[in-house]
């Protein structure tokens, strides 16, 4: 007889009685315990664990964009945390932290770790810094020789994009004479300095890595309000404080980079899938051109029509010779590996071409 | 919805709660259980909740096709049209990219400019590999009379259900189904071995993966040509423990998850790295896909029953197919094809050469012989091209000259302990489960407060995703 949907089993029987088949197999020995207990065993976990970790959820959730989620979030955590402090369990938490070596204080964004620079930072004569006020912009000097005892510097800052990018501009350098240190963060971006202060990064890196060349792709993050790295708001996102209030952050940020002395490759943002954040993110590509054109050593880099069709669409592809290669990640955003490779290239070609970098610095 | 998340634990106790108010009562209970797990599910993409909802509708039709047809040869064209109905999301979603992709290519290379295949690139929907390997275990073994058609509410219910959901472990229909027509018995919950598991995993995999990923992993394969022979050696070992505490903590977490609903699980992971030959090696990790690939693939394939060319053609096809189903690129495919050849020069060698005396000299030869090239494949199977991992393969000869940044001694030493523990003895664990066991639940509850403390403290800020979910 064929097997039909009217012979299932008799689900409402078996329902109603416990048997070996209803609990799982337990070792010899080994103590079992009723649901009530367990749930309690599973909330004392949870609440002790809760409150010894509220404060570093609390600075989270704070991070978090605005909206439901943050809100509900903090509306739970604070009481929490409050509770946290008063019974000290605080403290039992931070002093964990520290004997690992980390700062329980530190941006929910995380803190940088700049690599000591394997030799002193030489600056070569032709080399500009910023200008004084009364004189003209000097563009796009020279970037220095490297040398196998002195070798190039290079720092990629920013978002997650930059993280992607810099395993692959790794790649194009030539180890002997490069060394490279990636800086990207994901999550952070120039807007929300309360969540990662980029400009305090941007100065540890400089101190204490003194790159002869940034490599800067950031933004993708930014839309949303401008907050303090205090959390304090100063301009809304969508406010007409908003444009100028992050174009001010962008030549902070640049200035910090070739005060130091070091040349500037701001990568502009690619063209994303959702149509919809298009007009913002163009406008941002816009400041940070601006920017760094009225900087001196600083070249802007276009992704946007790089990746995008011949009549300005998203694609994910990108067609040479007739091939076509997948340089997109599926979130429409990212790119793949070969996207980030192409993305180095053009970044390697900008900077051979506008800061005359040695092409032996390069791999073959 | 991650399992190492604070999401995750509010979501648990609210269900756990739930679960088991509402298990005297059958229909509410399931509905109960189908709601949660869709939620568990549309936390990561709600639109893809009538993807699943679709592929489980799609097997149990096809289940009750093949019970209604009243001869053999009726119930096989029905049990091929439900499984080929049950694929095509997953073939869709996971492989028509890769495959228009280069035939576009290749079309190209012959002089073929255009042809006409649509190029798209679709966001892979979370373990949709493993909920279509068990809506087809679920058609096939109706159709081979293993399991009877179940309701469309346990269906509904045993593919969703979320301990499995994202990464498995791939539960057969008569392993899960008869466990949810049974009410679960909620004075005898194994509270002590599911926290075991649970912490565990969790310690494997937000401690353990995480570290050796960051420090050692992610730079060998970023920038392979320029790491040295030390380092590359090490990278690739950290990938192997990596991978490793990933996804065999992904599926401690899941068995662990279940236990305490009342639920058995099978075994996904038996000290994989202690193998003796690659064939060892596949009965040991990833357990439920080994034995998917081997009764739904291999064997229908025709097994071992068509000659011994044919046996080695099936092994190298069932890990192709087997390399394939973990990714549509061609460093999965090489790694399937590895394997595969690897398994058949074994299975050739277990058939012509006589056995040899076991020694501990050989028994540890064919282990570590084994650890080498099954960390060899994973080269493959984390690389990102074909060309970065024959870059860091080739650093093993020429990286020698090259100093040594990464490793440490720390890195070092939890290679060596993860390792060990692969061959530790499994007695000391049990007894501390039993004292565990014994405990009142406010002391057990510190005491996993206590784990979860030390796992946060170690662990970095924020977890990266499984690896197993992109697959």
């Amino acid at each position: 007889m064929p097997d039909t949907p009217h012979e299932r089993m008799p689900t409402l029987e078996r329902f109603d009685r416990f048997g070996e088949d209803a609990r799982t197999p337990v070792p010899r020995g080994r103590v079992t315990m009723p649901a009530g207990r367990v749930l309690i065993v599973l909330l004392v976990a949870l609440l002790v664990w809760g409150a010894s970790y509220a404060p570093s959820l609390k600075r989270a959730s704070e991070a978090q964009p605005l909206g439901t989620r943050r809100t509900v979030s903090l509306w739970v955590l604070r009481p929490v945390a409050a509770i946290s402090d008063f019974m000290q369990l605080t403290a039992l938490t931070d002093g964990a932290i520290r004997a690992l070596g980390r700062d329980p204080d530190e941006e929910p964004g995380g803190a940088v770790d700049v690599p000591e620079p394997e030799d002193l930072p030489t600056l070569d004569p032709d080399v500009s810094v910023s200008p004084k006020p009364d004189e003209p912009v000097v563009k796009n000097t020279k970037i220095r020789r490297p040398t196998p005892k002195d070798k190039l510097r290079v720092a990629v800052v920013g978002d997650s994009l930059a993280a992607g990018l810099g395993v692959y501009l790794e790649r194009e350098f030539r180890p002997a004479l490069v060394r490279l240190t990636r800086q990207g963060r994901i999550s952070t971006g120039l807007s929300r300095l309360d969540y990662f202060d980029w400009m305090t990064a941007m100065r540890q890196i400089e101190k204490g890595f003194s790159p002869d060349l940034v490599v800067v792709m950031i933004g993708d993050n930014d839309n949303q309000s401008l907050q303090t790295p205090g959390g304090q708001v100063v301009a809304e996102i969508g406010s007409f404080e908003w444009p100028r209030g992050y174009e001010k952050r962008v030549e902070e940020f640049t200035r910090i980079a070739v005060d130091g002395g070091a040349h500037v490759a701001w990568v502009g943002l690619p063209i994303v899938q959702r149509k919809e954040r298009w007009d913002v993110m163009q406008r941002q590509n816009a400041i940070y051109e601006r920017v760094v054109d009225a900087a001196p050593n600083a070249i802007y880099v276009d992704t946007w029509d790089r990746f995008a069709t011949r009549d300005g669409q998203y694609t994910p592809f990108y067609w040479e010779g007739g091939k076509a290669e997948l340089v997109r990640a599926p979130d429409g955003l990212h790119f793949t590996p070969r996207g980030y490779e192409l993305l180095a290239q053009a970044v390697t070609d900008a900077v051979v071409e506008s800061f005359r970098l040695m092409p032996n610095a390069l791999n073959d | 919805m991650l399992f190492p998340t604070i999401d995750f634990a509010v979501f648990f106790a609210l269900v756990f709660l739930g679960h088991w108010l509402l298990n005297p009562k059958p229909l509410p209970w399931k509905l109960f259980m189908i709601g949660a797990s869709y939620v568990f599910y549309a936390w990561w993409d709600v639109h893809f909740i009538w993807l699943l909802a679709g592929v489980s509708a799609i097997s149990q039709l096809g289940a009750i096709a093949v019970a209604r047809q009243p001869d053999e040869r009726r119930k096989r064209v029905a049990m091929v049209a439900g499984v080929t109905l049950t694929l095509l999301p997953l073939l869709y979603f996971k492989y028509y990219g890769f495959f228009s992709l280069n035939l576009t290519n290749a079309a190209a290379e012959l002089g073929l400019e255009n042809l006409g295949l649509p190029l798209v690139q679709l966001i892979l929907p979370v373990g949709i590999s493993f909920f279509t390997f068990m809506a087809i275990s679920y058609i096939v073994d109706v159709y081979r009379g293993h399991t009877r058609v179940a309701s469309w509410i346990d269906v509904f219910l045993y593919l969703s259900f979320f301990p499995h959901l994202v990464a498995g472990p791939i539960v057969r229909p008569d392993e899960l189904i008869p466990q949810l027509d049974v009410r679960r018995d909620p004075r005898h919950i194994d509270v002590a071995g599911a926290s075991w598991l649970i912490v565990g995993g969790l310690f494997k995999k937000v401690v353990v993966s995480s570290f050796l990923a960051t420090t050692m992993v992610d730079p060998v394969f970023g920038d392979p040509a320029s790491v040295s022979a030390i380092d590359a050696i090490f990278g690739i070992l950290a990938y192997a423990i990596v991978i490793y505490a990933d996804f065999s903590g992904y599926t401690d977490i899941a068995i662990g998850v279940a236990k305490l609903l009342g639920f058995q699980f099978p075994q996904n992971f038996d000290r994989p790295y202690s193998a003796r030959s690659l064939q060892d090696f596949w009965r040991r990790w990833h357990i439920t896909l080994s034995r998917w690939l081997r009764d739904y693939l291999y064997i229908p394939l025709g097994g071992s029953k068509k000659g011994e060319i044919r046996t080695y053609v099936n092994i190298v096809v069932t890990m192709v197919l087997g390399g394939l189903w973990h990714g549509a690129a061609w460093t999965f495919v090489f790694w399937g094809l590895y394997h595969g050849i690897g398994q058949a020069i074994g299975a050739w060698k277990r058939t012509h050469l006589p056995e040899r005396t076991e020694t501990p000299m050989l028994l540890w030869g064919q282990r570590l012989s084994t650890f080498a090239l099954v960390c060899v494949g994973w080269v493959f199977f984390r690389a990102d091209s074909m060309a970065t991992a024959f870059s860091l393969l080739g650093r093993l000869i020429t990286g020698w000259t090259t100093p040594t940044e990464l490793v440490t001694p720390l890195v070092i030493g939890t290679i060596a302990l993860m390792l060990a523990l692969q061959y530790a003895p499994r007695e000391p664990g049990m007894l501390l489960q039993e004292r565990i066991s014994r405990w009142r639940p406010v002391p057990m509850g510190l005491s996993v407060a206590a784990a979860l403390f030390v796992i946060t403290t170690l662990g970095p800020q924020g977890v990266a995703p499984f690896i197993y979910f992109q697959f």
